[in-house]
């Protein structure tokens, strides 16, 4: 894998909220890492650590003070290229689904198709069917996110993230709003399309997804990496307090 | 818990108070002991000449209240709009207008526009008193709609920017269908205080449906009728306005 050029690439990235000029938040401080194509990042970390901002960061939605960031070899800060065009290799799914509760399943999923890359119509119906048939939601293509339950709307969140044939997936707490019943039917689609070759990064609070289906983990507290490594190294033996700490309080957690 | 059945008195109440007030407008109608009149109405809606002066009433009332709807629309969206930038001197300027225009007397305007800026730009009555209604009712749309957009979720927002979308396409394919919803209440409740507000230009001298209710009642002596009658006119344009919006809210 080390052979290949990374995907995503990210140098002392750091962000600083600033007010006014006494009180400056600092956000993510001094992140570097990078990621390979195929490769299934997990992010963990307590609330407030950074995690969901690293990600959109990456998905080209939020802005950073310093460093750079590289998808695809394109450099985020360079002002020659728009914002809209980046952001269409990294698409998204959310804690909350946004899915779109004006258009129906099959019209969420093929809106990107015939709104950004252009698709007739009648072809953007047929790739948002096969999409739907993915995550396995065959017979709901005409129902509006209203009629559907947590897991559903994510499963169709991830269809229209898909559409867009991105190169990264990023999810962002993907099951933290769900059921404890529905999580595994998110979760077997994630397995599924990381097992495809997919490059995703999750942020998660599920750490045996984590633990399971990711080949490396950061962890990150107060907007920085406090230690990186193999997933299966990192949770068999976590060599900070810190993490060591933050992984018995979560797996007693979901222990009980 | 059981399910509990609304109380008796949340029916008795409304309808005790509005058989009451029936009661009373009867009685009043009785014992004031006028000569109740309607038929003299019928030659100032259609004479041996053609349509009565009435019915021409009505007419520029409808013309004039749908030129300053589509205006009031048209420059409300946009002020609504640019209310929810973040340019501070454009925020300034929009809100000193829009508070200007709600907080004062609409009669006020109308003189203000008609005497005052109708002899800087030469405007006639008709041109003030439309230009009044728009900047009037604009005003208030632009609020109802910086309303709208300020509380739009931003997830949506942000999960159509990860799809690769436009801030127009945005605008166009997520924003705008589910706030158009959202307005249009509110929309329809100014479309039907405007109309009724049109009323008020008569006092530059437009004919419309006001105006001539007042001739009629100068030259008839009959107040009571020719003004219920003109009341019954507004009445059913605005019950057909809001008829029209609850089939449509609903099909939304």
């Amino acid at each position: 894998m080390d052979l290949k050029k990374p995907l995503i690439s990210l140098e002392h990235v750091s962000k600083k909220n600033s007010w006014n000029q006494s009180s400056q938040k600092v956000i993510l401080n001094d992140i570097s890492f990078e990621v390979f194509p195929g490769e299934v990042i997990s992010l963990i970390g307590p609330s407030g650590s950074g995690k969901s901002t690293c990600l959109r960061c990456i998905g080209g939605l939020d802005t950073i003070t310093e460093g750079s960031i590289r998808v695809c070899g394109i450099d985020y800060n360079q002002k020659n290229f728009a914002a809209h065009l980046l952001r269409r290799k990294t698409t998204m799914i959310f804690q909350n689904f946004e899915l779109f509760p004006h258009l129906t399943v099959e019209d969420n999923v093929s809106l990107s198709l015939k709104v950004v890359l252009k698709i007739k119509p009648k072809e953007a119906s047929n790739i948002a069917r096969e999409l739907i048939q993915k995550v396995d939601l065959q017979g709901y293509e005409d129902k509006y996110p209203k009629d559907l339950s947590g897991g559903q709307k994510q499963r169709v969140a991830i269809a229209r993230a898909l559409a867009l044939n991105p190169e990264v997936l990023l999810c962002d707490e993907p099951t933290s709003s769900l059921d404890p019943e529905l999580v595994t039917d998110v979760l077997d689609i994630l397995t599924k399309l990381a097992k495809s070759g997919m490059t995703m990064i999750v942020v998660t609070h599920e750490m045996n997804f984590a633990a399971k289906m990711s080949h490396r983990c950061l962890f990150m507290d107060e907007g920085k990496i406090i230690e990186s490594g193999n997933s299966s190294d990192v949770f068999r033996s976590p060599q900070t307090e810190r993490l060591q700490l933050f992984l018995k309080s979560h797996t007693s957690h979901f222990s009980e | 818990m059981r399910e509990k059945k609304s109380s008796l008195w949340l029916a008795i109440l409304p309808s005790g108070l509005f058989i009451s007030l029936i009661g009373l407008l009867i009685w009043g109608i009785q014992t004031m002991d006028y000569p109740w009149d309607f038929t003299f109405l019928q030659s100032f809606i259609w004479n041996e000449t053609g349509p009565g002066i009435l019915l021409q009433g009505l007419w520029n009332t409808l013309w004039i209240s749908l030129l300053s709807i589509l205006g009031g629309s048209i420059l409300g969206v946009i002020f609504g709009i640019l209310l929810t930038f973040k340019s501070k001197i454009l925020h300034t300027i929009l809100v000193f207008y829009v508070d200007v225009f709600r907080n004062t007397p609409f009669l006020v305007q109308i003189y203000v526009i008609f005497f005052v800026l109708g002899t800087v730009l030469h405007l006639s009555a008709w041109e003030a008193g439309i230009l009044g209604l728009i900047l009037f009712s604009a005003a208030s749309i632009a609020e109802l709609v910086r309303g709208v957009l300020v509380q739009f979720e931003k997830g949506q927002i942000m999960a159509a920017q990860s799809l690769g979308l436009t801030p127009l396409q945005i605008a166009w394919h997520i924003i705008f269908p589910q706030a158009m919803k959202r307005v249009l209440p509110g929309l329809v409740g100014q479309y039907v205080a405007l109309i009724k507000d049109s009323s008020l230009i008569s006092v530059i001298g437009i004919d419309e449906l006001a105006k001539t209710a007042s001739q009629i009642s100068a030259v008839t002596f009959k107040n009571l009728e020719t003004w219920i009658a003109v009341a019954c006119i507004y009445f059913i344009i605005n019950t057909f306005l809001t008829s029209c919006s609850r089939l449509l809210e609903r099909k939304l």
